[in-house]
């Protein structure tokens, strides 16, 4: 316990104290750029916290270069862009029924008419009180299950039983993302498949690089994801854009804002929060569900639970809660298969898990929560695992982007309905030409560039033939770690044809694979 | 004629940049064979810092990792020949991998300076309870499943030959770097593993331990354990960080840059210095020009009779 606490005690001062025992402020003020940054990017109309994490990477590790000392600036800003986002999204859902963030969609169902009502400031603050409540609880749970799991794993996994678990992810991300799970599974192995080019791990050289020297090593990660994510995107709204002025747009007048929320009213609140807290949770410790089936889950269980189902839709505050505690709850626990697998659970996490890959020398996995005792030796250095201090580095950011969130949010909230009107015209050629430079900055030049136009053109088509892309990108990345699993299993076992199949527990999550594509294939063929 | 002599050599050292051959035309590209924060990351970062502070000329380090510094080699041997694009990787990037690779010759490089060396040893947990490689062919002859954590094709073919001088059997696990075999050690997914410089924390914080030195010397970080070749397997594992260009880089470019990296290496005060004592003990192994590039000829060749020794 001591040596936790002794953990936990450097994580945090590392976070504000440099080595030489400085005061640190860039974190902090990474942090809290970063909250402010989601909050306002939440708030537009067609942008997302995962969207806005895509476009900062490469400018955060432009401005901050490589190394440990980047890592705290750059993870502190997109943990702050993660978490402000889910709190900015309900602002337009509630005034002017546009969700700034698809997840935020169903607040719209009870906030909108709450302002429609003259009680837009209590929709809002009932949001952000809701919001961040449910972000506080889903943290806590990610600080005590993430060293716990990471360890459990540790202890049981070996490497054919990990292979087994990232199958069976992969399986249940298609099974549950979209609404075709087999155009899911068919979008995971597409990603799966192209991050094939590069070096086999055999040693044999380069595989399918079309004999360009500069793919020897893969394809560029960012460039690959800010095409497939970031530039398809602005390729439809382009497209939609034209279709849009067509139809008549929202009315974008302020309404009036009413009184505000009160403290007795919040303490009313905790109940329906604590139990949306705990579905987003859930959902979010899970790989690939993320944010908008939490939400939809909460909500229904929320109108089901109460006494009054028939007041949801016509403007409850229990639906705002609902859905909100439920969708910020997700951004802690969904770091919970990071941390602790290297599995990114949603797009937020994807971002994580670059930044991290990019930047410095510290990798996701059970390594990370090894409690080395910590012993200093006279003249020489300390020995220690920087690795579980960086860890609750990354927690403590999490917790002053909470308290960010609790204040600034609160204030900022107020206010952005003057903020929201930034048309998408003006958006989308800045955010193109952001997208274009850092793909050229960060991936190697035109290497880079090639990369982001090849994966636009993916992702249009994908999005265009309602493929989710989600399970694209974690197919992408998390490929090379099956392959390394698979290929590690097969030779540590001396070349064992049945080396998946000799573990019960391999074995078991190996069935429960083949269950869910069993049920793909059918609900595909009977929907 | 002692005085006479310092005089001359400090004029010489003050007068050093007007005599200086060579300025690069616009900033240099180093390109790091391996990914962001490892060791030769570090290293070479802290260098291109430290001669741009004493020379003035501008370098960007870029990370082309892959493939034991394949990667990035593959594409400098393209590249002009004229001092504005260097690579910084390991010796076995020449002396060994073109072996496994159709388009690559360890004389498609001009080899500038080496900047440290490895510490590469055989490595397992420490609750193992080996001591020595004695201990682990014990555990192997016991009927211990021996499951071996290498991070390239030179160092899975080094650990097959020990296998062979012990008279065990072992599987291999190939890891993504050196990294990769340390966290398959400490995971368990391996039980003994290679190690060449990165294991320096988990040695001294207790949870790895050294049963043997793959040098031609024990390591630093546990001078009492014996090497390799004093139990009688020819094998010397033991690698240099190295500053390479394209073939046919003019000797003047080659010595100026040979000779701004030795000055830093020299300078106890520089960081560069100071990293390399601290993660590749005990001090810079500097090793430049000519005699460097005779060096990874005949590694090479030394390397060719191995895997010939492998695949009999």
């Amino acid at each position: 316990m001591d040596l936790l606490l002794q953990y936990v005690g450097l994580g945090v001062t590392s976070v504000f104290q440099g080595a030489d025992g400085s005061l640190l402020l860039m974190p902090v003020l990474m942090v809290l750029i970063g909250v402010l940054v989601g909050i306002l990017i939440g708030a537009v109309p067609g942008m997302s916290g995962p969207f806005a994490m895509a476009i900062a990477l490469p400018i955060l590790v432009s401005i901050f270069g490589y190394g440990n000392d980047a890592l705290y600036p750059v993870l502190g800003c997109l943990l702050g862009i993660m978490k402000g986002a889910t709190v900015g999204g309900a602002v337009p859902a509630i005034l002017f029924k546009t969700p700034g963030t698809p997840d935020a969609f169903l607040t719209t169902l009870d906030g909108y008419p709450m302002a429609r009502k003259g009680l837009g400031k209590k929709a809002i603050q009932t949001a952000h009180f809701a919001s961040v409540m449910g972000d506080n609880f889903s943290d806590i749970v990610l600080f005590i299950a993430a060293p716990a799991i990471a360890v459990a794993v540790e202890r049981i996994l070996g490497l054919p039983e990990k292979s087994a678990l990232i199958i069976l992810s992969l399986c249940f991300m298609a099974a549950v993302v979209g609404k075709a799970p087999l155009k899911g599974l068919i979008g995971g192995l597409l990603g799966m498949f192209v991050s094939l080019i590069g070096s086999t791990m055999s040693g044999n050289g380069p595989r399918l690089t079309f004999g360009i020297p500069e793919l020897g090593n893969g394809l560029p990660l960012t460039s690959a994801v800010l095409g497939v994510l970031v530039i398809s995107e602005v390729l439809i709204s382009i497209e939609e854009m034209h279709e849009a002025r067509k139809t008549e747009a929202p009315s974008r007048e302020r309404p009036e804002m009413g009184p505000a929320l009160s403290w007795a009213e919040r303490l009313r609140m905790m109940p329906g929060i604590l139990r949306a807290a705990v579905i987003g949770t859930v959902i979010g410790a899970l790989p690939g569900i993320g944010t908008t089936t939490a939400a939809t889950l909460s909500y229904d269980t929320a109108k089901r639970r109460s006494k009054t189902p028939e007041a949801f839709g016509q403007g409850t505050p229990d639906g705002v809660v609902a859905t909100e505690a439920a969708n910020s709850a997700v951004s802690g626990a969904n770091l919970i298969p990071v941390m602790s697998l290297g599995i990114p659970g949603n797009f937020a996490a994807v971002f994580i898990i670059l930044a991290v890959e990019t930047i410095g020398d510290f990798s996701f996995g059970p390594q990370v929560f090894q409690f080395t005792p910590i012993q200093h030796i006279e003249g020489f250095d300390t020995i220690l695992n920087t690795n579980l201090v960086m860890a609750f580095g990354m927690f403590t950011m999490m917790v002053v982007a909470n308290i960010f969130n609790w204040t600034l949010g609160g204030m900022l909230m107020g206010v952005l309905g003057h903020l929201v009107r930034i048309p998408k015209e003006l958006m989308l050629p800045v955010i193109l030409t952001v997208s274009l430079t850092a793909a050229y900055v960060q991936d190697g030049g035109y290497v880079g560039l090639l990369t982001a136009g090849v994966f636009a053109l993916i992702g249009y088509a994908l999005r265009r033939l309602q493929i989710s892309i989600l399970p694209f990108v974690i197919g992408f990345l998390l490929a090379p770690t099956l392959e390394g699993l698979v290929r590690g299993a097969f030779t540590a076992s001396g070349g064992d044809a049945f080396f998946l199949l000799k573990s019960p527990i391999a074995l078991g999550m190996l069935a429960c694979s083949a269950f869910l594509l069993f049920r793909m294939v059918r609900q595909a063929r009977n929907p | 004629m002692k005085r006479s002599l310092l005089i001359a050599a400090s004029m010489l050292a003050l007068a050093g940049p007007a005599f200086a051959e060579w300025q690069p035309d616009g900033p240099i590209r180093l390109w790091i064979g391996y990914g962001a924060g490892g060791g030769t990351d570090v290293q070479g970062r802290t260098l291109a810092k430290e001669i741009e502070a004493r020379r003035g000329w501008k370098i960007a380090p870029e990370n082309k990792a892959g493939e034991d510094g394949t990667v990035m080699s593959a594409q400098l041997k393209s590249e002009a020949p004229d001092g504005q694009t260097l690579g910084f990787a390991i010796t076995t990037t020449y002396d060994f991998a073109p072996m496994n690779s159709d388009n690559l010759s360890p004389e498609d490089f001009t080899y500038i300076t080496t900047t440290a060396g490895s510490q590469m040893a055989v490595l397992a947990r420490a609750d193992s309870g080996w001591n020595t490689l004695e201990d682990l062919q014990a555990a192997a002859a016991g009927g211990e499943q021996i499951v071996w954590a290498n991070w390239g094709t030179q160092v899975e073919a080094g650990a097959e030959l020990v296998a062979r001088g012990l008279g065990i059997s072992v599987n291999h696990l190939r890891t993504e770097g050196g990294k990769g075999a340390l966290n398959a050690l400490v995971s368990m997914d391996a039980n003994v593993g290679w190690g060449g410089g990165v294991q320096k924390p988990l040695v001294e914080a207790g949870v790895l331990k050294i049963l043997a030195s793959a040098e031609t010397t024990p390591v630093a970080l546990d001078p009492e354990k014996r090497t390799l070749r004093d139990m009688g397997i020819e094998l010397n594992l033991g690698y240099q960080y190295i500053i390479t260009a394209p073939a046919g880089l003019p000797e003047e470019i080659r010595d100026e840059i040979a000779a701004v990296v030795a000055e830093i290496l020299a300078d106890p005060e520089s960081e560069t210095r100071q990293f390399i004592e601290k993660q590749y003990p005990p001090a810079p192994i500097v090793t430049q020009g000519d005699a460097l590039r005779e060096q990874i000829l005949a590694t090479y060749d030394a390397n060719v009779e191995m895997m010939k020794a492998f695949a009999q």
